[in-house]
């Protein structure tokens, strides 16, 4: 059977970078490309970057997403999957792509029209739900969103998702079986991990080197359970800790009042944006890294704490619970200040224990490196391709 | 000549009535089927019937938004925009890709006509009754700049434009700034008006080999 020309949808791509759907569809794509897969990514348009190029062997397409002025998130969403398709179309004629695979509810329309045009099967990447994201659907934009995503899922042949915690969501939520959806876990690029920089200069910039250097990266939203971090500051008395809170989000500026209220200015640090490189770099420098998620559908953070070595305290929530494992790559606590200062307490007062979890987590990384992750995509893709020409009702 | 076979696109259409446009089709198709051109009509509706044949030249092709609730007009016409292009494209298939042309009556469908000719070749006709900026009271606001925005890829994507009368004519070329020779005036008051619009419809299948 011959290998799928695929045709990736995504409204981020390097140097596009939103969320984690970015990194994600860039690391996939570029393995898919070693594995023999010709992909194309159309996406978004960026300032700068090329409205086509190949990026190690993946054709980029970069689509005018902006020209059309929009009232709104949803609006621009609905604008920009008419410009995707409008430019689709003529990447899919003239390239012979037997595959779709869309990423998450913001190119649902797009996917769905070019997949009834063509007639080719399209598989989704389902990587949070909108029930998830907000704790449950409290508004009709939230149940906008979540209809979208069900009627991706409903056109998608197969559903790829990335925890056996995120299938039993879309099960219970979006009312898709759980014989559809494959479960093929995220990613991570252990070498970036490796590359020498000067990470003494590196720790100086966050922290005294008497100072224990505890670090959280995320996006500063309620469900990452960042505000628990700065409410077990007080508990880490007799500690010399420096907590640097790495991200943005709409808690920025709550975090950084209660920081001051809380008269903790010189031992937590909420620093915004970093770039990439200065975040794998902390990881590799941290005593300890705070992963208190209140809702995580994989936890690809966890990946990159153990790819840079920090040993790792974590609520275990989602798919962090399939990832680690307590007291073996992680040390797991409720979700609460007291508990979680007490897993810092844990790592940093013994060091033999926290070289244990550092070791064991190195080892247990390196299934998630990339080049596994594509095998299990192409997996998809091939039983997608098997199912659909044998299918002797299609529907389109 | 060979009789053309219309498939027309539009958001309103009996018994779903907003505003004029859905009169207006209703006129059209039953002149049309007096003149012996058998016509199809892709509309929406939360009809149980996906399918409803009205005489033996006038099929209807029921659409239903696949997203439901929504925020606002733009984002309900541009989901609705995919369904459309499901029904076409099973037209397209079943038909062999034996499909004259799509006559898409204001900005709603306009998504779905210009994708579908990108993407199967079929041609379009971009019907105007009216303008955002005419009917809105505020044509600056974001809501119907992006409105404008989709008019103005209707009017320079598609094979031929039609509209009502000479003022509209000026109005589409000041605002979307495209030829003269690709709008047809075609009042509905006339009275060879279905004649005319054949002559329109014709004018695109006798291109559609060029």
């Amino acid at each position: 059977m011959l290998t799928p020309n695929v045709l990736m949808l995504a409204w981020e791509f390097p140097p596009r970078i939103i969320g984690g759907l970015a990194p994600h569809v860039y690391e996939l794509s570029r393995a898919l490309v070693k594995k023999g897969i010709e992909v194309h990514v159309a996406t978004c348009d960026f300032p700068g970057a090329e409205a086509y190029e190949v990026v190690d062997g993946v054709t980029v397409h970069r689509v005018d997403s902006y020209s059309n002025p929009t009232p709104d998130f949803a609006t621009w969403v609905a604008m920009m999957n008419v410009n995707l398709q409008r430019e689709i179309a003529e990447i899919i004629a003239s390239n012979d792509i037997s595959l779709l695979h869309a990423h998450d509810w913001l190119v649902a329309s797009a996917s769905i029209g070019l997949k009834h045009m063509f007639r080719i099967p399209l598989v989704a990447t389902i990587h949070s739900t909108e029930y998830g994201r907000r704790s449950g659907i409290h508004n009709d934009y939230q149940r906008m969103i979540s209809s979208t995503e069900g009627w991706l899922t409903r056109e998608a042949w197969r559903i790829i998702c990335c925890s056996r915690y995120m299938a039993k969501e879309i099960n219970s939520t979006l009312g898709v079986s759980e014989t559809s959806i494959d479960i093929v876990p995220n990613g991570i690029n252990n070498a970036l991990f490796r590359v020498p920089i000067n990470l003494e200069q590196l720790r100086s910039r966050f922290a005294q080197p008497n100072e224990k250097l505890v670090l959280f990266v995320g996006r500063l939203v309620q469900e990452k359970g960042v505000s628990t971090i700065v409410e077990a500051a007080p508990h880490l008395h007799g500690l010399n800790v420096k907590i640097v809170i790495v991200g943005e989000g709409y808690l920025k500026e709550e975090l950084i009042r209660r920081v001051k209220e809380l008269g903790l200015s010189d031992r937590v640090y909420v620093t915004g944006f970093l770039e990439t490189e200065t975040i794998r770099g902390l990881f590799r420098v941290a005593d300890v890294c705070l992963i208190p998620s209140i809702y995580e559908p994989f936890g690809i953070v966890a990946l990159e704490a153990m790819a840079g070595g920090s040993p790792i305290v974590t609520s275990g929530s989602g798919g962090l619970g399939e990832i680690l494992e307590h007291d073996r790559t992680a040390v797991f606590v409720y979700q609460s200040p007291e508990s979680l200062a007490g897993g810092i307490r844990k790592i940093l007062n013994d060091h033999r224990y926290a070289d244990y979890l550092r070791k064991e987590a190195s080892k247990r990384v390196k299934s998630y490196e990339w080049g596994a992750i594509a095998t299990s995509t192409i997996g998809t893709y091939m039983r997608t391709i098997l199912e659909y020409t044998e299918a002797k009702w299609k529907p389109f | 000549m060979r009789k053309v076979t219309p498939i027309i696109l539009t958001w309103e259409y009996p018994p779903r009535i907003i505003g004029d446009m859905a009169h207006h089709v209703d006129r059209l198709t039953k002149g049309l089927n007096k003149a012996k051109i058998q016509t199809s009509v892709v509309t929406c509706h939360d009809s149980p019937y996906s399918y409803e044949r009205r005489s033996d030249l006038l099929e209807l092709f029921w659409a239903s938004n696949p997203v439901e609730p929504h925020i606002s007009v733009i984002t309900w016409c541009l989901t609705l925009n995919s369904e459309i292009e499901r029904i076409v494209s099973d037209l397209y298939y079943s038909r062999n890709g034996e499909i004259d042309f799509l006559d898409v009556h204001d900005w709603h469908f306009v998504a779905a006509g210009i994708n579908l000719k990108r993407a199967l070749g079929i041609p379009f006709i971009f019907t105007v009754h009216s303008l955002e900026d005419q009917r809105s009271p505020k044509p600056t606001s974001p809501l119907s700049s992006c409105i404008r925005g989709l008019e103005r890829m209707g009017a320079n994507e598609s094979d031929l434009v039609i509209t009502k009368s000479d003022s509209m004519k000026e109005e589409i070329i000041k605002i979307h700034n495209i030829p003269q020779s690709k709008i047809n005036v075609v009042p509905p008051t006339e009275k060879d008006w279905i004649k005319e619009i054949i002559k329109s419809y014709s004018k695109i299948t006798t291109n559609k080999g060029e």
